[in-house]
């Protein structure tokens, strides 16, 4: 008996501290967003070393920093880092310790989800649009309602996610991605209905998987897989719908709980260098948020459609935002027009 | 009689193609020479996915470690009380022994996603620090249940008269249960953190609500890199893994095998 007690303790003891050293930042985002090669630079020029948490959606994000997770940095979508901030759970940004932020491009500066600039650094930016492969379309496609067409019967693959594509259906009607207005939506819903005889497969992050073989005539994509879809098969057309195209950001934020604030500061202002900043948008294939690092941007990326949005598409841009309540009547149009 | 047998072979041959394919298919692809880390097609055989897994480029060799870690020590600990309890269990019958019995079986029962807010909550509220302490509580938790109920159906099937025949030989209690009762219920101990140990090892849902910074298990490693393209290096560890325990499998049959003989060839 007293044997088995001095295993228990000896194998307690094994257990590794959670303690941290000081010259460590503890980043939250999804796994491989960030690039191993550029935390791996950070962390030899600087000394400071990464600790990397993953999540597996925004939700999740939230969830643990309300329950007082402690990160140093979260990158996570506009929507999210919204709701932490108006919670409260953000650290304002010193921008005395970021000599780089003036490297940004402004139009991706104070947006909605962070009106005064105070709180997020935008990283990757992107808008979902529509690929299709024109041998198999008759005609052009320009926009979304081109989608309700006869010949697209059985043969979409759309995104499974209510809000981008509820705010697709409310865009090609004339109203806003974030209406609050029940008619609206009720006719949103209404004119979904009618679409789903066209809808093969739903999906989140493997759609263009169904484009490239050739299951699905036509996707509605995010803006890395729509360049994915393209470097595989050239021939895909990308299209930014015409009624106006919905955007997102996601960006980096310090934690209100962050006990190294400090290290975090200098991981921001590193990953607003140009040449980082380049770096990690050939890694992501999202929309490059940093306004120096455009001319170091690899000549290949700049060829994919998905990647080079038109001033005009842009200045149409709108986000997903929080509708509090009204977000469960999004989700069961969303669900309801699934089971259909 | 002939047209049943190739029916039931059909049959047969249907049911291992649906359970092994999905396998076979995963073990193929690590072999993958596509390097894209978006798109799958297969160009070619490679060994580079078992190379860049052998310098562990992908955090996946450390993940693995952790997992197999907190499995580990979760399963000792619930295998000790998990047996410690249906012992005592089936020893006496008390007023609310059977409500207890049945409260003991929640954590295997009740929706992962209930449990997980649960620790998740009283973790905070109490301040605990997320990390591999906040796991192991919790997988401790949820493992109990299966060890408890495999050793008491175990004990259900063994003779009570054995310890207290041990006893009435002038063992002491505690003699009593090391020297008989142990050893009798050790293959249901076994088989019960076997099957919890399987459970730990993949469990996502709560593992993911109660771990901190600096503690990542390999279900959500694999399941956060969904969006950014979950590497083949995911396949050829899941291959690895897969040959590892069908040899151990196999060397514990032989073993087995190989006692039957001499057992027999002795009598």
């Amino acid at each position: 008996m007293k044997t088995l007690l001095a295993w228990m303790l000896m194998l307690a003891l094994l257990i590794p501290g959670a303690a941290l050293a000081e010259g460590n930042i503890t980043i939250f985002t999804w796994e491989g967003y960030f690039s191993d090669e550029i935390l791996q630079q950070f962390t030899d020029e600087t000394g400071i070393a990464v600790n990397f948490s993953p999540f597996a959606s925004n939700d999740e994000m939230l969830v643990k920093l309300r329950a007082g997770g402690k990160y140093d940095i979260v990158l996570a979508s506009d929507y999210a880092l919204s709701i932490l901030r108006t919670e409260g759970l953000l650290t304002a940004l010193d921008k005395a310790l970021l000599p780089n932020y003036a490297n940004l491009n402004p139009a991706y500066l104070n947006q909605v989800f962070d009106p005064d600039g105070a709180y997020a650094i935008p990283y990757a930016a992107g808008s979902p649009m529509i690929v299709y492969d024109p041998s198999k379309v008759e005609g052009e496609i320009t926009g979304f309602a081109d989608l309700w067409d006869e010949q697209f019967v059985d043969s979409l693959a759309l995104i499974n996610d209510a809000r981008v594509m509820i705010g697709a259906t409310l865009k090609s009607l004339g109203y806003s991605y974030n209406t609050t207005d029940q008619a609206q939506l009720d006719e949103a819903a209404e004119k979904l209905k009618s679409l789903r005889p066209n809808v093969r497969v739903f999906d989140y992050d493997a759609t263009y998987q169904y484009l490239l073989s050739g299951e699905v005539k036509v996707a509605y994509l995010f803006t890395p897989y729509a360049a994915i879809a393209q470097q595989t098969n050239p021939e895909l057309k990308c299209v930014f719908p015409a009624e106006g195209i919905g955007f997102g950001i996601d960006a980096m934020v310090i934690p209100a709980s962050s006990e190294n604030a400090e290290a975090a500061h200098k991981f921001l202002d590193f990953m607003m260098r140009p040449e980082i900043a380049a770096q990690s948008a050939a890694w992501t294939l999202y929309l490059n948020p940093n306004a120096a690092a455009d001319p170091l941007i690899p000549e290949e990326l700049k060829g994919y459609d998905a990647l080079n949005i038109p001033e005009d598409k842009l200045a149409t841009k709108e986000f997903v935002e929080d509708v509090g309540e009204f977000e469960a009547v999004y989700q069961d149009i969303w669900t309801e027009f699934q089971m259909q | 009689m002939k047209q049943r047998k190739i029916l039931s072979s059909a049959y047969l041959v249907l049911v291992l193609l649906l359970m092994y394919l999905p396998i076979l298919v995963v073990a193929v692809f690590s072999l993958n020479a596509n390097t894209s880390r978006f798109t799958y097609n297969f160009t070619g055989f490679s060994l580079q996915y078992y190379e860049g897994l052998m310098k562990d480029t992908k955090g996946l060799v450390a993940a693995l470690l952790q997992s197999l870690e907190l499995a580990l020590y979760s399963c000792l600990i619930s295998a000790v009380v998990g047996t410690l309890g249906a012992v005592g269990m089936a020893r006496r019958k008390f007023r609310f022994s059977g409500a207890i019995e049945g409260i003991s079986m929640l954590p295997a029962m009740i929706p992962e996603i209930i449990l997980a807010m649960g620790f998740l909550s009283i973790f905070a509220a109490v301040g605990v620090p997320f990390g591999m302490l906040t796991l192991l509580i919790a997988h401790v938790t949820f493992c109990i249940p299966y060890i408890f109920i495999v050793v008491r159906g175990r004990l259900a099937g063994l003779d009570p008269e054995l310890p207290s025949a041990a006893r009435d030989l002038g063992a002491s209690p505690v003699r009593a249960f090391f020297d008989v009762t142990l050893p009798l219920i050790l293959p249901g101990i076994f088989s019960g953190t076997l099957l919890a140990f399987a459970m730990s090892m993949d469990d996502f849902v709560i593992s993911f609500f109660v771990t901190g910074p600096g503690t990542t298990t390999l279900p959500i490693k694999i399941y956060s890199s969904v969006r950014m393209g979950v590497s083949l290096q995911v396949n050829a560890l899941s291959t690895m893994m897969l040959a590892t325990v069908f040899l151990v499998i196999a060397v514990f049959r032989l073993v087995r095998q190989n006692k039957q003989h001499k057992g027999r060839s002795q009598t």
